[in-house]
């Protein structure tokens, strides 16, 4: 190391750093409005538009959200279940499947290539899905609903995982597994999975937060068991409502009415608060599993 | 060919028993219907001749209804078999699934069980999934045996054969002879299609006094206006006025309270709530600007009328009456009002109308009509009517099922109101309130879609209503002006590409004219030369030829 | 199929072991096929319903055919162009804007040691958690005409007139790129982030001793090691060049009439249409439509890249 390399680098940190507050800021600064305006006084909210100072602050939207009879912490408990299952399920199949894709000498892995990557050209549409998994699997209004179609595992995800399997892990670190007697159920627990931990940190990641953000399922199989709505479903159902009920003004003139009944802005943006918050608390978390990939890397190196 | 025949002579048939019932009038005129009767239920109704339809005797069901002896041997067979069927009813509210669901189910199958021999399986959906979830179920096949098209759409549903005709082997003859009594004749055939009867609009206003304004009254008080005086008779709910001294009323609120907004209107919903304007077929790309005298299809956005409202509009958005957040508000108007920015909006007029909004917005509201014609459109009677599916395994107990819903005021109240005791109770003066301790947020069966069960006007009436709000509802459905085109339908499938593309035009312009953004000389022919590139004149063509043909078919010259 | 070529002509005795190699890699992809087969091939004869003229007594397979009247709608009318133009160039423009700062970002971030780093990475993975219609709120506490934050807090002190943004066309091509990557950028960098953290640290640490320049280690190492992953996110955003997000073309305009000239793309256009005609057959129409351009066009980008560099390929 040089000099003229220390300077270099201490002037590449300077300018990062400044870059990542800059786009760090644009990021938050409308999330600290929606917190802000979750703690405004909803006729105030109506009267005088969201803003960062509001003239009256109520914790009204918060009161409402978990007293009413929404149920929100059981909501929560729902959506944390699903995520760890959809999570653990989800993962270790899309690895399963990419390491396999990986593997250069299997028979067909062109054709199996192809035949995962279709998927995300074409699907059946909502009817047939919505058939198939009603009359063939019959899992309408049960917790099966929500973990197993569309989230578990997606085309995307598995060919990411495929391309670092081919590209970060060099040949012949795994020849070495093999000469050292290893099975490839061995090779792969022992000498691969290590190796992309980043990856498969970041897949755990997508995979939970699909699985956290998702009202879809909910939205289209559960129609009686409302027992089973997550957190997002919750939050949805009130979002589309009032969506649905300014479209249909015209058509159903009663929907006004709809409209007066329905919780209000601030509780909207509570709503997003709560739905949001526990990836906040949780991502640190993941993120360490990034910092071992680094130190992993550098041993390998 | 057959069933249309048959059809006719049904409805002879039903004229002349209604006629016998109701004693006077002739069988044009819109005031000799049982509407009025219907609302206190039993006692009138059961003087109605009849059931001649059938054949059969003076047969009386369980609520003194007409009924047959087909109707009375299938529900016998049923209570002897032992098994009651399972009949699954689906609706729509704002809320979702109310937690009492299954209690409601249960209440009210043992109603049924008794009188009908059938259990009863609620289904409650929201307004944001009730179209795509029916959709599914009814692609998909599952059981759903009575339904309510609502936001499903009727049209559609016919079209794509989801529902079942109640024609076939005599279906609504042989068991639905109460629904014939209580809904009024010119509204109970509005869903027959192609000859194929396939649902029955439920007891609601059939009609709307167009272009109403409510104002706050806390507003009016404070720049003295004198609206009292106004007033026509003691009693009216609704002043009627006129477009000047409305802009009066609101020159003077935008003095007075420069910081609120004077003036709001749901988005597209102007033309339909304050001109008498029939959206025949479903949608304005071609509409009867003569409804009442006139069958022809006309283009609405080149008319004089379209101008006129587009510049009334225009007038008022460049007073500076309307927000200017107009164009993409989701709030509402009742709650702004609630939240005090605004003072007042235009809402469509009905019987009980100035209750209900003082409730919604929380302070007393004054009413003004703009003109005073009272409109009843032709989709007034599809746009909610109830439906057996086509798929039913049992359409005998299903259209048995909804004869009760329409008849039966203890099934009415339990999917109006809920379970008395729990949900609600009655009061001294023979209203009825919610129950100890129970209000709208922890009722377990609280859906306030009243006006979307099959009859309303047969269950206990809420607090803060008048007590005769269904008599005057009936009156005000029979003095509505309703339209020549009443109970056509538009299967608007062979110029789906130009619906398409004329929607997507339409909403490109509709809320800037219609709230008043631009100045309607300028912009309105833009959209006409957009229309037109659209596929307009085909489409109005289309439709002119299916409305000719739907007129030839029932005798409308 | 192209590897094969690679591979040296097999003896029995090898075919044989890479036979007892492959069985357990099978059972590993497995389960991951097997969910495929469940979730996306068993419907996928449901495609038939975008010819068929769908009558529910009929079922899906009954019904009679319709040949492409149901894709008619999709063309017909001289909106067609607008919307294909705008669904292709909006996803052109993303694709280009969103990969070059994910990169960008990824970068910067792999190489700061600063203890903001973890605090930065989550931040800008935070708007991606947001829900469509939280998101148009947002946008709409900025640009709402009458309280909006830009006209009152911004314009106005600056004495310049309030800006209607909700009517004005030509900014919106600009907001929606910016929104679109203020969302997305989180998550897209995570994958070009995750990819350089395996790179192996020996290639930096010689080239550093070799006196190479942070610039020079990023150009010469960085970039082309991460070259295909981003020849693979691009292929598969090829393939997904008809489709639009809805709700960043729907709700973040709020549906405002005035805007649809810039904001209609084909899904937006679509869902209007229909929203009251409810056709099933119609919308899997626009669904194959959509699925089939994709189709192509990664079929055709596929070939030109496995010409050009057949390690990046897809398949």
């Amino acid at each position: 190391m040089n000099n003229k390399n220390i300077r270099s680098e201490r002037r590449f940190q300077i300018f990062g750093n400044i870059v990542m507050i800059i786009i760090s800021l644009c990021a938050v600064i409308p999330l600290i409005l929606m917190v802000i305006s979750s703690f405004t006084d909803n006729d105030a909210l109506i009267r005088d538009g969201y803003s960062f100072t509001p003239h009256k602050w109520s914790v009204y939207a918060y009161t409402y959200i978990f007293s009413s009879g929404n149920s929100v912490p059981h909501a929560y408990m729902i959506s944390i279940v699903l995520t760890l299952v959809g999570t653990a399920v989800g993962l270790t199949i899309t690895t399963l499947l990419a390491y396999a894709l990986s593997r250069r000498f299997l028979p067909g892995r062109g054709v199996l290539t192809f035949i995962v990557f279709f998927t995300m050209l074409f699907n059946g549409g909502l009817v047939p899905t919505y058939i198939n998994y009603t009359t063939v699997f019959g899992i309408k209004n049960t917790f099966l609903a929500l973990l197993v179609p569309s989230l578990m595992l997606n085309a995307f995800n598995v060919l990411m995982m495929k391309s670092y399997f081919v590209t970060g892990i060099p040949d012949e670190i795994m020849e070495a597994a093999y000469i050292d007697g290893a099975n490839e159920f061995q090779a792969f627990f022992r000498v691969a999975l290590p190796l992309a931990k980043p990856i498969v940190a970041t897949i755990a990641l997508f995979i939970g937060i699909g699985y956290w953000n998702d009202w879809m399922n909910g939205y289209i199989y559960l129609t009686k068991r409302t027992d089973l709505y997550s957190v997002q479903n919750l939050l949805n159902r009130m979002i589309q409502n009032i969506q649905a009920l300014t479209q249909n003004a015209s058509t159903v003139s009663q929907a006004t009415q709809g409209l007066a009944t329905i919780p209000s802005v601030s509780v909207r943006m509570a709503m997003a608060v709560v739905g949001v918050l526990p990836i906040v608390i949780v991502y640190p978390f993941i993120q360490n599993n990034f910092v071992k990939g680094i130190t992993l890397g550098g041993v390998k190196g | 060919m057959k069933k249309r025949v048959l059809a006719v002579v049904l409805t002879g048939v039903m004229t002349a028993a209604m006629l016998a019932g109701c004693g006077a009038g002739n069988s044009d005129s819109t005031s000799d219907t049982p509407a009025a009767d219907s609302g206190s239920g039993e006692s009138t109704a059961a003087s109605s001749a009849g059931t001649t339809a059938a054949g059969s005797e003076d047969l009386k069901d369980v609520n003194g209804y007409p009924t047959t002896q087909d109707a009375i041997d299938a529900i016998q067979e049923r209570k002897d078999s032992g098994s009651y069927p399972t009949l699954v009813v689906g609706f729509m509210n704002f809320a979702g699934t109310p937690k009492g669901i299954e209690r409601i189910s249960q209440k009210i199958s043992e109603r049924t069980e008794e009188t009908l021999g059938v259990d009863v399986e609620l289904q409650i959906m929201d307004m944001a999934s009730y179209a795509q979830n029916m959709n599914l179920m009814l692609a998909s096949g599952e059981q759903m045996d009575l339904f309510n098209a609502v936001s499903v759409g009727f049209s559609p549903c016919v079209n794509k054969g989801y529902l079942y005709d109640m024609y076939e082997d005599d279906l609504f003859a042989k068991y639905g002879q109460g629904i014939a009594v209580v809904v009024p004749e010119q509204y109970l055939y509005a869903d027959v299609v192609g000859g194929g009867f396939y649902g029955i609009t439920s007891q609601k206003e059939q009609g709307q006094g167009l272009f109403g304004i409510s104002i706050a009254q806390q507003y009016l008080d404070g720049i003295g206006y004198d609206y009292n005086s106004m007033y026509e008779n003691d009693g009216d709910e609704w002043i009627y006025t006129d477009y000047d001294t409305i802009t009066d009323i609101f020159k003077q609120l935008h003095e007075k309270y420069p910081d609120k907004t004077v003036f709001m209107t749901d988005k597209g919903t102007v033309v339909g709530q304050c001109m008498p304007v029939d959206a025949i077929g479903g949608d304005y790309f071609g509409s009867l600007l003569d409804p009442m005298n006139s069958l022809t299809v006309e283009d609405l956005f080149s008319s004089d009328q379209y101008m006129e409202i587009c510049k009334q509009m225009y007038q008022w958005n460049q007073a500076g009456y309307f927000s200017k957040d107009a164009l993409t508000d989701t709030t509402g108007t009742t709650p702004a009002v609630k939240a005090g920015s605004l003072m007042a909006y235009k809402t469509a007029l009905k019987p009980g109308i100035k209750a209900q909004e003082s409730n919604l917005c929380g302070q007393p509201m004054v009413m003004f009509q703009i003109g005073r014609e009272n409109f009843s459109a032709s989709n007034t009677c599809n746009s909610m009517p109830w439906c057996i599916n086509s798929q039913t395994e049992d359409p005998v107990a299903a259209m048995q099922l909804l004869n009760a819903f329409y008849t039966d005021p203890v099934l009415s109240n339990l999917l109006c109101w809920g379970e008395e005791g729990v949900e609600y109770q009655k009061t001294d003066d023979g209203h009825i309130t919610f129950a100890d301790g129970v209000d709208a947020s922890n009722s377990e069966y609280y859906n306030n879609v009243n006006w979307e069960m099959p009859n309303q006007f047969i269950a206990d009436i809420w607090e803060g209503n008048d007590l005769d709000v269904w008599e005057k509802t009936a009156t005000f459905n029979e003095k509505c002006d309703v339209s020549k085109g009443m109970g056509f339908i538009f299967d608007n499938s062979e110029v789906a590409s130009e619906y398409t593309a004329l929607t997507n035009v339409y909403t490109q312009y509709r809320d800037q004219l219609e709230l008043g953004f631009e100045n309607p000389e300028k912009l309105i022919p833009e959209m006409e030369s957009a229309l037109k590139d659209a596929g307009l004149e085909t489409y109005m063509q289309a439709k002119q030829e299916a409305l000719d043909a739907w007129a030839k078919d029932n005798g409308k010259e | 199929m192209a590897r094969a070529v690679n591979q040296p002509v097999m003896s029995k005795a090898k075919k044989k072991s890479l036979m007892k190699r492959s069985i357990p890699i099978y059972i590993m992809a497995l389960p991951g096929l097997l969910y495929l087969f469940i979730n996306n091939y068993m419907p996928m004869p449901g495609i038939v319903l975008a010819f068929k003229n769908y009558n529910a007594k009929k079922g899906i397979y009954g019904s009679p055919w319709a040949g492409f009247k149901n894709f008619k709608y999709l063309f017909a009318t001289s909106d067609a162009f607008i919307i294909t133009r705008n669904t292709i160039c909006y996803n052109l423009v993303f694709i280009l804007v969103n990969t070059f700062f994910a990169i960008f970002v990824a970068i910067i971030l792999s190489e700061l040691t600063s203890k903001w780093k973890k605090a930065y990475q989550s931040v800008i993975l935070l708007p991606y958690l947001l829900s469509a219609v939280i998101i148009s709120y947002l946008v709409f506490a900025f640009l709402s005409p009458e309280n909006g934050f830009i006209n009152n807090s911004i314009l106005k002190p600056l004495g310049r007139e309030a800006v209607s943004w909700y009517q004005k066309q030509e900014y919106w091509p600009f907001i929606l790129v910016f929104v679109n990557l203020w969302k997305g950028i989180g998550y897209s960098c995570i994958i070009y982030l995750s990819t350089i953290i395996g790179f192996d640290r020996g290639y930096y640490e010689a080239a550093a001793i070799d006196g190479a320049t942070k610039w020079q280690q990023i150009t010469h190492i960085t970039l082309p090691l991460l070259r295909p992953t981003i020849i693979m996110l691009t292929l598969m955003a090829v393939g997904r060049i008809f489709y639009s997000d809805f709700g960043l073309f729907y709700q973040v305009p709020q549906n405002s009439g005035a805007l649809l000239p810039v904001t209609n793309t084909i899904d937006t256009y679509v869902y209007r249409g229909l929203l009251e005609l409810g056709d099933i057959s119609m919308s899997a129409a626009a669904g194959v439509y959509q699925s089939m351009v994709g189709f192509v066009l990664v079929l055709g980008a596929n070939l030109l890249v496995r010409k050009l560099d057949p390690d990046s390929a897809l398949f």
